[in-house]
């Protein structure tokens, strides 16, 4: 049994389920995401590991004891909330210093533990600041080193970063990134955003309807999606439907229309046969983008541009597939010379191992 | 509204290519503020001398006075902010039945005329009283600042209740819930948190009852007996002596206190709120209280506003029955004192407290359009006057208007307009408050759009700024006319031969004893005041007593 063990948590408001039947593992010190859209019941089982709210069903076992009848103040899971909920009436050092008062700390050791943290988040200096006087990246610190500064099993954080700008959001999670493998802390970290998850996490686990999804490091859901949903929500795929017409365990020929892929299979326990019909993500970043036609005809396809778009490090481009109803999404990077026109006829070319081919349909 | 003030909202210039016209109001409303109400005030103060004003404050009687009344003050405050927070707190801190009926009931007091209490304390635990007399067979006197303080604490606790519960359901929740999980448990997180937040609106609400508890004249000319306050001796001043000089010496004496508290208000606490706006939501509900705190909170409510029931209860049970304490027999004889001078008492108290209450919220409104948008210093001064009747005393309005309109050069003493103009003035503030709120919340950038798609400003100033200030005139229009028909502290002063109100005329019969006949006349008061609450709340559609919206325009 791992650290914090989720076994088969269910939780209803209502008519809306919430959480249903989740189950998760967490190592110690790991940094785990959950991760989804809006409504997923990330937040939820956020808070029921807080223990503001109690599970339907299920159990919560924290180095292998149940913790479920515990009162969320005797939890030691410390919670950074998204609005950050430092107390509006308490300078910086007393909001920071006030989970050790309830613990009845002596004075001086708070006063050397509150000091030792805000050195840590980089607060030094703004003791007797009040949070109405602090920047949004400075609430977001003086958050964490209360949560962080009286050592819990646990570090919760939801959404911290939403209520920062898109800068600050970086450094501040790899600020997160580095505090927690300094201090081994294991953290559980709600969020939405596909690529803060991405960057930061050690596993996620990717929610939707309440339900997980998929659980992986981010790796695992970036190339091998458990399906359609996880390669559209990480990384953004185009998606293709085919008809096997060769198969190995590991690669599958398939034919879409007049067009013909060979793609490999992301999930060893899936088997195809001739004749099924099958569902392969292609990324727009492993595409590439050729003006002439290239001699091979596997894994290429024939379309012209429809429209572009500049994005700093890379171009977006919108392809509309000639004989089939499909707009492909390509990314490429800035070539100065590349002049793009509109109705320009090209080739798109997909090397085998980037299409994946991930259910069967 | 930087765009209305470029153009004009009625700009006559247009018209006659010389005038603005809202200078034109600007002026007309400063005169109005300078003759009805700086002229009455400044008279109170330049009245005595100051050989007179020695002579009246230092009479034992005076000191007295002035010892009672910063003493019922300190004690009727703290109990009646103490009972608004538990109810407050029960509001919103718990998960009990009937939440409607216990908000519904606590609302009753503020419709009322300010003796209400005093006279069902009077028929519950008097001389002849249901529970004395009836019941227990003991002589209590219960005239004297006992009876006083409990009255005063029912009578005022709902003024506290309303700040309070405002306050309480604009705390976060999440940082409730932030205390927890950092360790506290529920008693620290109430006492560490929810408190100390609480504590500006707290603070508030104390500051002003204890000007509601000040001024107040109703309450203690009829239970307090012997006793004397401010507000009683300064009337037996003047109905007993016709000692007009000392009257005013210690109105100013009442005045003072009552503008320390105000200004305290607004400017100590005025910026200091914790209440955050902040746009995301946790989804996570309020930590209610305890099981046992819950039940303890129930029964403590149930209380209350069983009082209450009994308070209203009483005097309904009083109009119908034949003689109270010795004959219990239902009777409808008493209604017929519903007539005569009674009858057109009432109706003098009802149109003027429309007249007066109508004209209260429509100052209210063009004032806080055309004063407070002035941010130069002079107009600062005039926002102020704008909001300085609420610090007002009653007994100090009727002195200063008694003093300043009887004689040259404006006379209008022994009239209804006198009346009227008093009231209105009294309850600008309400309206104008509200109004001022409501244009800062629109804020500048609403009209300006409408400009920009191309409405002109008075069509933007229709389209977008006056639907919103719908709802505050409507409020300062229904509280300013409950506050004036259920008025004693001003019209005390002000009424003329053949000129009463039914407040003065129910306060006659109880100094004659006729407390069936003033039953009666106090259970058609209260009826005409809850008709037209209701109908506030029915026909203009806005939730006047509700929890929520409405109070946070107050």
């Amino acid at each position: 049994m791992e650290y914090l063990e989720l076994s088969r948590i269910s939780k209803r408001f209502g008519k809306v389920i919430a959480v249903d039947e989740l189950n998760l593992s967490i190592k110690r010190g790991a940094l785990v995401t959950l991760l989804g859209p809006s409504g997923c019941g990330k937040t939820t089982t956020l808070h029921i590991l807080a223990g503001f709210i109690q599970p339907d069903k299920g159990e919560i076992y924290l180095n292998g004891q149940l913790i479920n009848h515990l009162p969320p103040h005797h939890r030691g899971m410390s919670l950074v909330f998204q609005s950050y909920a430092l107390f509006p009436h308490m300078t910086v050092y007393n909001n920071i210093a006030y989970g050790l008062k309830i613990r009845r700390i002596p004075r001086n050791e708070i006063k050397a533990r509150v000091t030792k943290i805000m050195e840590v988040v980089g607060l030094q200096g703004l003791e007797k600041r009040y949070p109405h006087q602090l920047s949004g990246g400075q609430q977001q610190r003086v958050a964490l080193a209360r949560a962080l500064v009286v050592q819990p099993y646990v570090l919760l954080l939801d959404e911290p970063l939403s209520n920062l700008d898109a800068k600050l959001r970086v450094a501040v999670r790899t600020e997160i990134r580095k505090l927690q493998r300094e201090m081994n802390i294991t953290i559980v970290y709600v969020t939405h955003d596909q690529e803060e998850a991405l960057s930061i996490s050690d596993f996620i686990a990717l929610m939707y309807q309440g339900r997980l999804v998929q659980f992986g490091t981010p790796q695992d859901l970036y190339y091998a999606p458990a399906n359609q949903f996880v390669a559209d929500f990480i990384g953004g795929s185009n998606f293709i439907s085919g008809v096997i017409t060769h198969c190995t365990k590991t690669e599958c020929q398939f034919s879409v229309g007049n067009y013909n892929f060979w793609g490999r299979v992301v999930n060893a326990n899936l088997h195809f046969k001739i004749g099924d019909m099958v569902l392969a993500a292609i990324r727009p970043d492993h595409i590439s983008l050729n003006f002439a036609q290239p001699e091979t005809k596997t894994n290429v396809l024939e379309g012209k541009i429809i429209d572009t778009a500049f994005l700093g490090g890379k171009t977006r481009i919108w392809v509309q597939i000639v004989d089939q109803e499909m707009l492909f999404i390509v990314d490429i990077p800035n070539i100065s010379t590349t002049h793009l026109l509109q109705n320009q006829k090209c080739w798109l070319s997909v090397q085998p191992s980037d299409v994946m081919i991930i259910e069967k349909l | 509204m930087g765009v209305l003030i470029k153009h004009p909202l009625f700009s006559l210039r247009r018209y006659f290519g010389i005038f603005d016209s809202s200078c034109i109001i600007t002026v007309i409303l400063i005169l109005f503020i300078s003759i009805f109400l700086l002229y009455p005030v400044t008279k109170v103060f330049l009245y005595p001398s100051m050989a007179q004003y020695i002579n009246a404050i230092t009479r034992p009687l005076a000191l007295r006075a002035l010892y009672n009344s910063l003493f019922i003050t300190l004690i009727s405050t703290i109990s009646s902010v103490f009972v608004g927070f538990l109810y407050a707190y029960t509001m919103n801190y718990t998960k009990i039945p009937g939440k409607i009926f216990f908000h519904t009931i606590s609302i009753l007091p503020l419709l009322s005329p300010p003796f209400v209490v005093a006279l069902a304390w009077i028929l519950l635990f008097g001389p002849r009283g249901l529970i004395t007399y009836n019941l227990l067979r003991v002589r209590w006197n219960i005239f004297g600042w006992h009876g006083l303080w409990l009255v005063q604490t029912v009578a005022f606790f709902p003024y506290a209740y309303l700040v309070i519960d405002n306050v309480l359901s604009s705390i976060d929740p999440t940082l409730e819930y932030a205390a927890v999980n950092l360790g506290s448990t529920g008693k620290q997180t109430f006492l560490t948190i929810t408190v100390p937040l609480a504590l500006p609106g707290i603070l508030n609400a104390a500051l002003l009852n204890a000007i509601y508890i000040l001024a107040d004249f109703g309450n203690p000319i009829v239970i307090a007996g012997s006793w004397p306050v401010l507000p009683t001796t300064i009337y037996g001043l003047i109905s007993g002596h016709y000692d007009v000089y000392s009257a005013a010496a210690l109105s100013t004496m009442l005045l003072i206190p009552s503008i320390i508290l105000y200004i305290i208000s607004r400017s100590a606490l005025g910026g200091k709120s914790y209440v955050t706006v902040t746009g995301r939501s946790s989804g996570l509900s309020r930590k209610l209280a305890s099981p046992a705190t819950t039940v303890m909170l129930f029964i403590f409510c149930s209380l209350v506003t069983f009082i209450i029931i009994a308070v209203y209860g009483v005097l309904l049970v009083g109009a119908f029955t034949e003689t109270w304490g010795l004959k219990w027999g239902l009777t409808v004889r008493h209604w017929s004192a519903l007539s005569g001078t009674a009858l057109q008492s009432l109706i003098n108290s009802l149109s003027c407290a429309i007249i007066a209450g109508f004209g209260a919220a429509l100052l209210g409104l063009i004032g806080a359009q055309f004063i407070h948008k002035r941010l130069s210093h002079m107009m600062r001064f005039w926002d102020l006057t704008f909001v300085l009747p609420a610090a007002i005393p009653g007994v100090f309005l009727g002195i200063g208007y008694l003093l300043a309109f009887n004689g040259p050069p404006i006379v209008l003493s022994g009239t209804l307009f006198i009346l009227i103009l008093a009231l209105l003035v009294w309850n600008i503030p309400i309206a104008y408050q509200a109004c001022v709120a409501a244009i800062k919340q629109i804020g500048d950038e609403i009209p300006c759009a409408a400009v920009s798609l191309g409405a002109s400003p008075v069509r933007a100033f229709l389209s977008t700024v006056a639907p919103l200030l719908r709802g505050p005139f409507a409020y300062g229009f229904v509280m300013g006319f409950l506050r004036a028909i259920t008025n004693l502290s001003i019209v005390i002063f002000l009424i003329g031969p053949g000129r009463n109100v039914a407040t003065v005329h129910i306060m006659n019969l109880i100094q004659y004893a006729e407390i069936p006949r003033a039953v009666v006349l106090t259970v058609a008061l209260f009826g005409v005041a809850i008709i037209v609450a209701v109908l506030g709340q029915v026909v203009l559609g806005i939730p006047l007593f509700g929890r929520g919206k409405a109070r946070r325009e107050s």
